[in-house]
């Protein structure tokens, strides 16, 4: 049953960082969608003096700080402090938060490159490549290995995936290559030949499935006819018909503007 | 140790006076402090004098002194000066009004806390006679200046601080119902409070009158206003009746008015009634709570609840946003919201005088859609008079996660 959920804390006027996601919160409700979302990426220093202080001084929730410090002061683990938080905020339902329980239960009971994998596979759908890049890798240099070649295969791919939307292609095809020589996979196969064509390198002879790479082509075909479909290519054609116009002063400003926004964009995805 | 105590000022801000009234914690009624030295009374006129050629200022009996010798220039009329907000120009100097009511309002804070010995004012209370919001505005940012947060500030009557002053007094001076009569030598007013008993709740409600009084002569105007007092209290009974105002300094022997209006009751004299009550009504608002069960239907007040409906740990619940009783100005709220899955807002409005009531609702379909508990809304109920508000319900996003589109919708309410 849906309705409005009254906010009983205040709102920060400075918001807080969260160093290992990368993001500004200002409110309870904002932290405590974070801790929800982003679970695997905490690490046990999450809920730290600075957190408290601003829950104390920010949000102006005493009781919260209060009871935060007392079970810090208690050596409780973060299992313990962030359920308490999702608990007394009133933004997740008890089920909700039940379920996140199991999850962080199941989480401890994995090996320590499963738990890494889970990690870096939240950075890789967060879209924070360059920090799921750093979490394969943590993966991959571990002194012990303990789980099968298809696990490392898969890392591999993953790994190979966010170099590819990073469009630095050549490690992409490299990454792909290992994974598909690990764990055997079609699809990553199939990533190897896209990501060599797009770093215009040659596919190894040895991989080379002459009907696969040529349906990996098609398929490459087709994503770039739907990409010109899209309003991001739209909104580029239209910038370059101005100065085909001879409309330079907006065909500057509107090239800037887009050129910032990539910039942007693609200094987020690099964290 | 004394500064561990909190003190409440109390002030009496009216165009011609200001009178001061403290409340420390332990004490059972406020005491009244004297402004003017040299006369030794508790009340100096809202004027401020200042020293020709220098950017120094003076107050109460001092000041006046420094004007009578010729070393001051003197400023009239700061509250009316506040209200029209114009810069005041003197000798070769503009200053805004607003800066010298706070130097007359420091100075009065000074005296406070000189005859308690306490390091800083807690709380503060003022009231007025003209509950204005341009002047009610200016009030509180002058007390923001002077360091208090606005969760420390109490604007209100005249009207509201003789309830609190009657209803602090024993039962038997109000059991009846008490009247309040204010005679400033030109104008008489008077209020009546009496109360009645509403679902488990005591409704304190408060009659009130004016009258400019023609005479001048005191055989006159005693005439004038025993004639006033006969027509008010004729068949009307009370427990007790307070005299308050310049016109009963001025004018000492008023006796067929005393006769009419005095027969059969407690009276009471006095010039520091607004003062205190405007102490013990700040006690009230920010410690007390001996009126839950009371609701104050006096003038600038409020006299209906709004309640909005909410979601509280995944149950129904209505919110109280409002209070019926609470002074229109004090009653400006800000609530924010996250949107779980609904389609409006309802904001009931329950007057508890005979009037329907009022459901607003504003429906969400005109913010953006996000994600689920993804979009937080601020509703601000601002009053302009005890009878209208304006709903502000504006998109305020979801932090980094989704930036605020600013999208706003209003409502005007008139009760």
């Amino acid at each position: 049953m849906g309705g409005l959920i009254l906010c009983r804390s205040e709102e920060a006027q400075k918001p807080y960082y969260i160093s290992c996601l990368g993001i500004y919160v200002y409110s309870l409700e904002e932290l405590c969608y974070s801790i929800y979302n982003n679970i695997y990426l905490l690490g046990n220093d999450f809920v730290d003096e600075q957190l408290i202080e601003f829950i104390r001084n920010d949000t102006k929730d005493k009781w919260l700080a209060d009871e935060l410090t007392f079970l810090k002061e208690k050596k409780a683990g973060l299992r313990e402090l962030v359920i308490t938080i999702l608990l007394y905020v009133d933004y997740y339902t008890k089920n909700e938060v039940d379920e996140l329980r199991t999850l962080i239960d199941n989480l401890s009971a994995l090996g320590t490159e499963e738990r890494l994998k889970r990690r870096a596979d939240n950075f890789l759908v967060n879209k924070k490549y360059d920090s799921a890049i750093k979490n394969y890798a943590d993966i991959l240099n571990q002194k012990e290995h303990s789980m099968k070649d298809d696990f490392y295969g898969n890392v591999f791919h993953n790994t190979g995936v966010a170099y590819g939307r990073m469009f630095l292609f050549e490690q992409a095809a490299e990454c792909f290559k290992m994974a598909y020589q690990l764990n055997n996979k079609e699809e990553s196969l199939k990533e190897y030949y896209m990501a060599a064509a797009l770093a215009g390198i040659k596919v190894l002879d040895e991989l080379n499935d002459e009907e696969l790479r040529n349906s990996s082509m098609g398929e490459m075909d087709e994503i770039s006819r739907k990409i010109m479909d899209s309003e991001d290519y739209i909104e580029v054609a239209q910038i370059g018909r101005l100065r085909s116009e001879g409309n330079f002063a907006e065909y500057s400003a509107r090239l800037k503007q887009i050129f910032d926004k990539w910039k942007a964009d693609y200094v987020a995805v690099s964290r | 140790m004394a500064d561990e105590k909190k003190l409440i000022i109390g002030i009496d801000l009216s165009t011609d006076f200001i009178q001061a009234s403290y409340l420390v914690s332990g004490m059972e009624e406020p005491e009244s402090v004297i402004l003017g030295f040299a006369s030794q009374t508790y009340h100096i006129r809202t004027e401020a004098y200042k020293k020709k050629g220098e950017n120094k200022w003076a107050f109460g009996d001092t000041g006046r002194k420094y004007f009578d010798d010729g070393e001051y220039l003197r400023v009239e009329d700061i509250v009316t000066k506040v209200m029209g907000e114009e810069p005041i120009q003197i000798e070769e100097e503009q200053y805004m009004p607003a800066d010298i009511l706070e130097g007359l309002f420091r100075y009065v804070e000074r005296e406070c806390i000189r005859v308690t010995d306490i390091e800083k004012a807690d709380k503060v209370a003022i009231c007025v006679d003209n509950f204005s919001k341009k002047l009610l505005d200016s009030i509180c940012s002058v007390l923001e200046r002077m360091g208090f947060d606005k969760g420390d500030i109490l604007l209100l009557n005249r009207t509201e601080s003789f309830v609190y002053y009657s209803l602090n007094a024993k039962e038997e001076l109000y059991q009846r119902g008490v009247a309040l009569c204010d005679f400033d030598g030109k104008r008489f007013a008077y209020s009546y409070m009496n109360y009645t008993n509403l679902e488990n709740k005591t409704v304190v409600m408060v009659d009130s009158q004016k009258e400019r009084i023609k005479a001048t002569q005191e055989q006159e105007v005693d005439k004038e206003l025993a004639g006033i007092a006969e027509k008010i209290f004729h068949n009307v009974s009370m427990s007790a009746i307070y005299l308050t105002g310049e016109g009963f300094e001025k004018y000492q022997h008023l006796e067929e008015f005393i006769k009419t209006a005095c027969n059969r009751k407690r009276a009471f004299i006095g010039q520091n009634l607004y003062a205190k009550g405007a102490s013990l009504g700040a006690f009230e608002y920010f410690y007390g709570g001996n009126y839950k069960n009371r609701i104050l239907a006096c003038e600038d007040r409020i006299l209906a609840d709004f309640d909005i409906d909410i979601m509280e740990r995944e149950k129904p619940k209505v919110y109280r946003a409002i209070r019926v009783g609470t002074n229109w100005y004090m009653a400006g709220k800000k609530l924010r919201f996250i949107v779980d899955d609904a389609k409006e807002i309802v904001i009931h409005v329950k007057p508890i005088e005979k009037k329907p009531d009022q459901d607003i609702v504003i429906s969400l379909d005109e913010f953006p859609k996000r994600p689920n508990r993804m979009t937080k809304l601020m509703l601000e109920i601002d009053f302009s008079s005890a009878s209208v508000c304006r709903i502000a319900l504006k998109d305020m996003g979801f932090g980094d996660f989704y930036k605020s589109t600013d999208k706003t919708i209003y409502r005007d309410i008139r009760l």
